[in-house]
């Protein structure tokens, strides 16, 4: 579908707004080794000299004592992980059919350095037909059972700014590990991170509804945070 | 179903007695699962017979017609082309010569699936082989069709509708055709991927001349699957595609519901024949599809009958949807950080994430109670994590699938190694006794419709857990304990053998199909170390250990240079030669564990052979009882050791090896497989492996020096309190500061 299209490339690009805002406290425990054929892309995170971003792989990561290893779903999970945190499990054959396709692009043991465009694309394209299938879901259901599309009229051309925080934040809550914003106080998503999905949803321009519905819900699942561990 | 048991002892062989059949068959039967659709008599309850539109019981016992015991729609009754080509008789129809048995235009069949756009066929028959018949067929041979033929008058192919087959060419597969547009001829139906066909390399599953129960199925998505039962009686999903351009919506109204042949075939002089030579074969058309065989129920049901109508207990259930919270989330609760922790220990030891909100997160929450720093609160968390689906089917299958093959990668499909650890870890089993005990873990056949066999899907396949795992069924639920590990002699036979070495993981399918191919048995030593121990053998090789087992295959004088030998050779080979005397009975060849005790002595003599025996029941042996591979290559160095027996010694406790191994003084030395494992499970290299590894699992990363103390303490606690609990050691190594990043 076309649309999936534009779909899946807003979702790769939040995924690298996202990476962006957030890859510096993830990578935080990273260190780039001399002659290792990294550089540095500046903060704590490092690019490989073909351009693909390296949190260095699992074979020469540099511990530092006292720091979370980051870590995301591996490609067994990427399917569970969607379903567990959506707590939406019927899901249709074109998810499957899109898993099974891509599967050889995702991380085998999760970690952090197995992230690479293939491995984003391929995430994308699974939350795309997985968002599709929940949408769906909950357009056949009342608004009182909704559980995230629940302000999202499906049958419009588009979304308001409060619908669209409400939507964000939703799968923020569902998917998304908090941020300590200081101690013992937790948010489910930043204002920065809210602002990269409404920049790109915003950027989608005249879609109905339902595509802009999808889209942040691809948006939240294929990002770094929705397949963090 | 004493009715349904007279109906088949009636047909037995007279191996039995008819009271003593039906006496066994009711016994078996109140032990069999129920499954929710008809049964051999065609009945049901109201809901298995829902879609049905065409049933056939073939009680006749006489004449040339086939009743359709379903009047709805009208009966669409069968009529047999050639009645001295059939049999009648025991509630079945034998066709043994060329004919056909065929209704008028199926029209209700026609309507009825062009609607839902789904079909099942579930038919009980009895097939036979290509040898058992001299048969010359040219594609397969027509169970089943509902076409019109396979040509037109103009020789352009026909439109076509389905059909269940049997290529005799392969004999052992059945194939289900599904042809929507234009009928396109064999090759086209295959490339054009519309063709489902059974594994023609296993020739356990169709079997010949004995009754089996099958069902073809198509949903309206175009998922086709064909389940055939096993021997025991069990529907097993043997194949499944999705196909393309699978719609119903194009079945021509003309068509006609044909068994045992094409409607067109060449006997039939009633109709205009259309003959496309096969070639090579003579006096046959294309049209001729004649089938052999008998039917005793023929059902036609234009619905997708589901798993759980077929498989009934034994269908697969999705496991991720038993932690699915239908509650109302509260999200106006504050997030605290032991909401945080709890949600971080889940995460890592299920390996998905749940919402923030769940209510399993606060059960976490609750048992780390008021001190959330205390160890033994967040075990209590951490054991609610462990007691989810998904550390049992992700977390701790990906744990032992790494260890269970050479490139410890986790791209492997399951097997009986990785199995084991998931069910001994499930049930909390002393982990020393993986690689000492004699049982296995395998799927529970009450609980999942898998090929089962013991020989044929468990010792000389992996085929068993392929299936569990393809089938996603939940390892949690399905894994039973099987004491008494078992091989196989190679003779065709269908008992097993007991393996009197058994050790565990050792002498696991998998662990020896890695290490136990080719070679000389060196590598099981080898990746033993590596695998348990985490040792590489540069790591342990000690030029000061004795040389006294040192094959005759190894070069004492390697480019003429001894000294050589004394310090690039000697330091892996003393030890690794004095071991692998452990495996001397024993080698994996020709798809499954040979065992000098168990399989025949192969005339061949000569050792070097040893590696190239493609003979299933045979063995070489040089001397008799020891795997020719031990002493190949024998002139290499003649006044090396001769492997005679399975007794070994170990030399790795020196120095270092000794600080680090921590053997257990009464373990340096016995015989076989088992004494073997029992030393690596006592060590105290073992027990700090496992941690090791599970903190790689768990922490995401490999143990830093810094983490030297974690590693030990968490180990010192496993060989303790923990009692070998790799349940115990996961839940304490995913709570622990350091692996928490604190």
């Amino acid at each position: 579908m076309k649309n999936y299209t534009k779909i899946r490339m807003i979702a790769t690009l939040s995924f690298v707004a996202l990476i962006s805002a957030m890859l510096g406290n993830a990578c935080s425990g990273f260190k780039s080794g001399s002659g290792s054929g990294l550089s540095s892309g500046g903060g704590d995170f490092v690019f490989r000299n073909d351009g693909e971003l390296a949190c260095k792989s699992q074979a020469d990561f540099i511990a530092v004592e006292g720091s979370k290893t980051p870590a995301i779903v591996t490609k067994a999970n990427i399917l569970e992980n969607m379903k567990s945190c959506t707590q939406f499990t019927n899901i249709s054959q074109a998810t499957v059919d899109s898993y099974n396709q891509r599967n050889a692009s995702f991380s085998k043991e999760g970690y952090i350095g197995d992230i690479n465009s293939a491995l984003m694309m391929g995430v994308a394209a699974v939350a795309v037909e997985f968002c599709n299938d929940l949408a769906n879901s909950e357009a056949a259901m009342s608004v009182a059972n909704r559980k995230f599309f629940s302000t999202v009229d499906f049958a419009g051309t588009s979304l308001t700014n409060t619908t669209l925080d409400s939507v964000i934040g939703e799968f923020a809550a569902a998917c998304w590990e908090p941020e300590e914003i200081s101690a013992g106080s937790f948010l489910i998503a930043t204002p920065e991170e809210l602002q990269i999905v409404r920049d790109e949803i915003a950027a989608m321009g005249a879609v109905n509804a339902k595509l802009k519905a999808v889209a942040i819900c691809t948006a939240a699942l294929s990002s770094l945070k929705g397949i963090s561990l | 179903m004493k009715s349904l048991s007279n109906k088949i002892c009636a047909r037995s062989e007279q191996k039995f007695n008819k009271l003593l059949c039906v006496t066994v068959l009711l016994l078996i039967t109140m032990t069999a699962y129920k499954a929710h659709s008809l049964d051999i008599e065609g009945n049901g309850t109201e809901a298995e017979r829902e879609g049905l539109v065409a049933l056939y019981l073939f009680n006749e016992t006489s004449g040339s017609t086939v009743n359709d015991s379903i009047t709805a729609g009208g009966q669409l009754n069968l009529t047999i082309d050639n009645p001295s080509a059939v049999v009648w008789g025991g509630g079945a129809l034998e066709i043994s010569a060329a004919t056909a048995v065929r209704s008028a235009v199926a029209t209700k069949v026609i309507n009825a699936c062009k609607a839902s756009n789904e079909i099942t066929i579930e038919a009980w028959i009895e097939s036979r082989t290509q040898n058992d018949l001299a048969l010359d067929a040219y594609g397969p041979a027509r169970i089943l069709t509902l076409s019109n033929g396979i040509t037109k008058a103009d020789r352009t192919p026909a439109s076509g509708g389905f059909f269940i087959g049997q290529n005799y060419d392969a004999g052992h597969q059945y194939s289900f055709g599904i042809n929507t547009t234009t009928r396109l001829n064999r090759n086209e139906i295959v490339t054009e991927g519309a063709l489902l066909e059974t594994d023609s390399s296993d020739r356990s599953i169709v079997t010949h001349n004995t009754r089996q129960h099958i069902y073809f199925t198509k949903n309206k998505e175009g998922l086709a699957k064909i389940y055939i039962d096993d021997k025991f009686g069990v529907p097993i999903l043997r194949t499944q595609m999705s196909l393309p351009n699978s719609s119903l919506a194009n079945l021509s109204d003309t068509f006609t519901l044909t068994l045992a042949n094409e409607p067109k075939y060449q006997s039939d002089s009633g109709l205009t024949l259309l003959r496309d030579t096969v070639p090579n074969i003579a006096d046959r058309t294309i049209e001729d599809k004649d089938w052999r065989g008998k039917y005793y129920m023929l059902a036609v049901y234009c619905k997708a009958l589901s798993e759980t109508q077929i498989l009934g207990s034994r269908a697969p259930t999705d496991w991720l949807t038993a932690d699915v919270n239908t509650e109302e989330l509260d999200v106006t609760k504050p997030i605290t950080s032991k909401r945080m922790l709890a949600r971080q220990i889940y995460s890592r030891l299920v390996g998905y994430n749940i919402p923030i909100y769940h209510s399993t997160l606060q059960q976490m929450e609750d048992a780390l109670s008021t001190d959330a720093n205390n160890i033994e609160n967040r075990m209590r968390a951490a054991a609610i994590a462990t007691s989810k689906p998904g550390f049992y089917n992700r977390t701790v299958k990906d744990f032992a699938k790494k260890m269970s093959n050479r490139d410890e990668t986790v791209d492997v499909p399951l097997n009986d190694f990785a199995a084991t650890v998931v069910g001994a870890t499930r049930d909390s089993i002393d982990a020393r006794d993986l690689l000492r005990g004699d049982f296995y873990y395998r799927a529970d056949t009450s609980k999942a419709a898998v090929p089962s066999d013991l020989i044929n899907d468990l010792l000389i396949s992996n085929r068993h857990y392929e299936s569990v795992e393809m089938l996603n069924y939940d390892l949690q639920r399905v894994l039973i304990k099987q004491n008494g590990q078992s091989l196989y002699n190679g003779m065709n036979s269908t008992v097993p053998a007991a393996n009197y070495d058994a050790a565990g993981l050792l002498t696991s399918r998998a662990f020896l199909g890695a290490h136990a191919i080719a070679g000389t048995n060196r590598r099981l030593v080898e990746f033993s170390f590596q695998v348990f121990m985490c040792r590489e053998i540069t790591q342990w090789a000690d030029n000061t250990a004795p040389d006294s087992y040192v094959g005759r295959d190894v070069d004492r004088f390697p480019t003429g240079s001894h000294p050589k030998y004394q310090t690039s050779c000697r330091g892996c080979h003393g030890q690794m030669d004095a071991l692998r005397g452990a495996f001397a009975r024993i080698t994996f060849e020709t798809g499954f564990v040979k065992h000098a005790w168990v399989v025949n002595q192969d005339a061949e003599t000569n050792p070097d052979e040893a590696n190239n025996n493609e003979n299933i029941s045979t063995m070489v042996q040089v001397p008799r009882g020891i795997s020719g591979k031990m002493n190949k290559n024998n002139t290499m160095f003649e006044q090396g050791k001769v492997t005679e027996d399975s007794s070994w010694i170990n030399y790795a406790n020196r120095g270092a090896n000794e600080l680090y191994f921590g053997w257990k003084p009464d373990t340096l030395q016995g015989r076989g497989i088992k004494d073997f494992g029992n030393m690596i499970a006592e060590s105290k290299a073992f027990a700090h492996c496992m941690t090791e590894r599970v903190f790689q699992s768990v922490c995401k990363r490999k143990p830093a020096s810094f983490d030297a103390p974690v590693i030990q303490r968490v180990t010192d606690k496993f060989k303790g309190e923990d009692t070998y609990s790799l349940r115990k050691l996961f839940e304490r190594m995913a709570v622990q500061p350091e692996c928490l990043g604190e």
